[in-house]
């Protein structure tokens, strides 16, 4: 399958919060959303406030994602057509993907005895039985797409050049720290929510990945430097022993013998 | 029971109060949940028990490694009296840290995943594999002193021959370890306080574990000498606090070389929240420690050579707590505190800790005979 995303366009959203109801529903969450203002255990997707402005805030899928590079158990993992999903029979909840997100997305069921981590999966299920995410399907406004990346791109371009004094000329997550699934477009106002736009063109996983390609080779090296350190110090204490010992056989009363050792090892 | 040099009632008493408390604590996590115990959040997914137990837990028993590469690969013979003592702690360090995560874990009955998961691109992966491996490599080190009670020749014999291949992997594994437990922080330098991110944390995790492995032997030795009457010599004591004064300088140069490339010093010179943790860490637990132990040195005071590594010890663990708690308050926009339950666990595997090493020091050899120090360390048969 082809990379698949979502655009949304902040223009058009007039903050109905369905998509977050339609969420709820799907996920079996409960409270109304209109009361929900941040992401939790029971909010995977939320609406932020910039100036009269609703901002989508839930995960990104990035294309290269942190939290997938840092999940030790492989319990994230990025789909082919984009969808970052947790697995959480394999997830041993050490947390680190909380810490390594850029965008503090993931969350935690804090009060469960074996808690799961809980956030945006872009509903691939419903994607892969050839549907389209819950809440693209929900919103009324068509503020957010379903798609695939590349022509969801080239709408937003069009979009942009069409209404450019609506729009901020830039596209959140197409190259941003990596690039994301999930675009954004909207007015110059969303910069307060959601950034500048002077993120890296790669992603932070890569700063592990770079890192970490050199460990084998640094394995092989420092084993062999160690196992030389090893001969070496052998050799040092056989000399010195000999040395001793040459010192000591000098003050006997028969040295022939142990000086002819001592050249021996010495030479 | 031994009742000499200091009185076991009072701390027996402690030992158990704590434990019980620690068990409750353990009770509640696995039937309400950490946020029943814990002041852990989605802001704060982190806290004491990876901060303290596992961070400064890990590096603590750094002395296991480097008494091994000390005298097997740079074969300085004259240490070995400390060999078992030192791996003996770094094992039961290990063991305590699987102990913490059974309490910290959300899911730990997918602990041996890692281990089979081969995720290139994960810094926890490499932790948890070289954890898992090293934990295994010290209990064949120590076995040997399993076989000498047990009276196995043979299987001492093959334990010995295996001793340096054992030694070299040991040493392999704790040094990439050590210095990846750093790693986990080098992808979040967007969320982390500018005194504590650096491009180099896993050289400096690395060179701090390897100081404090220094000072924890001096501060066995000197527990050791006060519980079990064994202690090490004079000599041996001055070297160890020669080295640490040596890493203490090293790490010295990489940090403040670090944070002055950087930018970051006049960071430290801000009165504020984060510069005032950043002077106690680096003041108490640096700049002091280094002063005392070449006046220690300089005069051959053992007591202060002992006080000096007490302070060394805090100032890695102050740097631990910094990096992975102070360091990130600012860009979550609130303080984490440890919660009293949090608190007590961490108490309480201290406590473990000492109550291990104190049953192991009295069922094994961990400590030489008088007059026989041909049999230490490897478990020779002869």
């Amino acid at each position: 399958m082809k990379t698949m995303g979502m655009l949304i366009d902040v223009n058009m959203c007039g903050g109905c919060h369905e998509c977050m109801a339609a969420c709820m529903k799907k996920q079996g969450f409960e409270g109304d959303p209109e009361q929900v203002t941040k992401l939790s255990a029971t909010a995977r997707t939320i609406l932020e406030h910039a100036g009269d402005y609703n901002v989508r805030k839930f995960c990104r899928h990035c294309i290269d994602p942190a939290c997938v590079g840092a999940c030790p158990a492989k319990a994230l993992v990025r789909t082919d057509y984009g969808a970052v999903k947790y697995d959480s029979d394999r997830c041993m909840g050490c947390r680190y993907c909380m810490i390594s997100c850029p965008y503090d997305i993931p969350r935690y069921e804090w009060d469960e005895v074996a808690p799961k981590i809980q956030k945006c999966d872009m509903c691939w299920d419903r994607i892969e039985a050839g549907g389209i995410p819950a809440c693209a399907e929900a919103c009324p406004a068509g503020a957010t797409l379903f798609g695939e990346r590349e022509e969801l791109l080239a709408e937003a371009r069009t979009r942009i050049q069409d209404a450019p004094e609506e729009y901020l000329d830039y596209i959140y997550g197409e190259h941003d720290n990596g690039g994301y699934a999930i675009l954004m477009i909207g007015p110059k106002e969303i910069a307060a929510v959601r950034g500048g736009i002077d993120f890296a063109d790669s992603s932070p996983a890569a700063i592990a990945r770079g890192v970490l390609k050199q460990l084998p080779g640094f394995a092989v090296v420092g084993a062999a430097a160690l196992f030389g350190i090893y001969w070496f110090a052998g050799r040092r204490n056989r000399v010195m022993a000999e040395k001793a010992r040459a010192r000591t056989d000098d003050r006997l009363p028969k040295p022939p013998k142990g000086g002819k050792e001592s050249n021996h090892v010495t030479a | 029971m031994s009742r000499r040099n200091w009185n076991p009632g009072f701390w027996k008493t402690l030992f158990f109060i704590v434990l019980a408390a620690g068990l409750v604590v353990f009770w509640m996590r696995w039937t309400r949940g950490l946020g029943s115990v814990t002041h852990l959040s989605d802001a704060f997914p982190w806290g004491l028990w990876v901060g303290f137990d596992i961070l400064c837990g890990i590096g603590l028993a750094a002395g296991g490694f480097l008494i091994t590469a000390v005298v097997y690969i740079f074969r300085l013979e004259r240490f070995k009296p400390i060999v078992r003592p030192a791996l003996m702690t770094a094992f039961i360090g290990y063991m305590l840290e699987v102990l913490a995560l059974m309490l910290d874990l959300g899911r730990p009955w997918n602990l041996w995943r890692p281990l089979f998961s081969w995720n290139p691109d994960s810094v926890m992966f490499v932790v948890a594999w070289c954890v898992t491996v090293y934990s295994v490599v010290l209990a064949a080190e120590l076995s040997g002193m399993i076989f000498e009670k047990l009276g196995w020749k043979r299987a001492q014999v093959i334990q010995r021959r295996a001793t340096i291949p054992l030694v070299i992997l040991g040493v392999v594994l704790s040094i990439v370890h050590q210095s990846s437990l750093g790693g986990l922080y080098l992808t979040i330098p967007g969320k982390m306080h500018e005194l504590w991110y650096s491009n180099f944390l896993p050289l400096l995790f690395l060179v701090s574990a390897v100081s404090v492995g220094l000072a924890m032997i001096v501060v066995e030795s000197r527990i050791s000498g006060r519980v079990f009457g064994h202690h090490l010599g004079g000599r041996t004591l001055t070297e160890l606090g020669v080295a640490q004064l040596v890493m203490l300088g090293i790490y010295a140069l990489v940090r403040f070389s670090d944070l002055a490339a950087r930018g970051a010093l006049p960071a430290a010179m801000d009165l504020g929240y984060e510069s005032g943790l950043f002077w106690l860490e680096v003041g108490v637990g640096l700049i002091l420690p280094a002063l005392l132990l070449m006046v220690a040195l300089k005069r051959s005071n053992l007591r202060l050579l002992y006080g000096a590594s007490l302070l060394t010890v805090l100032g890695f663990i102050l740097h631990r707590l910094n990096v992975s708690m102070t360091a990130l308050e600012s860009s979550r926009g609130e303080h984490y505190v440890p919660a009293i339950p949090e608190a007590i666990a961490t108490l309480m595997f201290v406590g473990l800790g000492f109550a291990a090493f104190r049953l192991a020091a009295r069922y094994l050899q961990v400590f030489p005979h008088e007059g026989d120090h041909a049999r230490l360390g490897d478990g020779r048969a002869s």
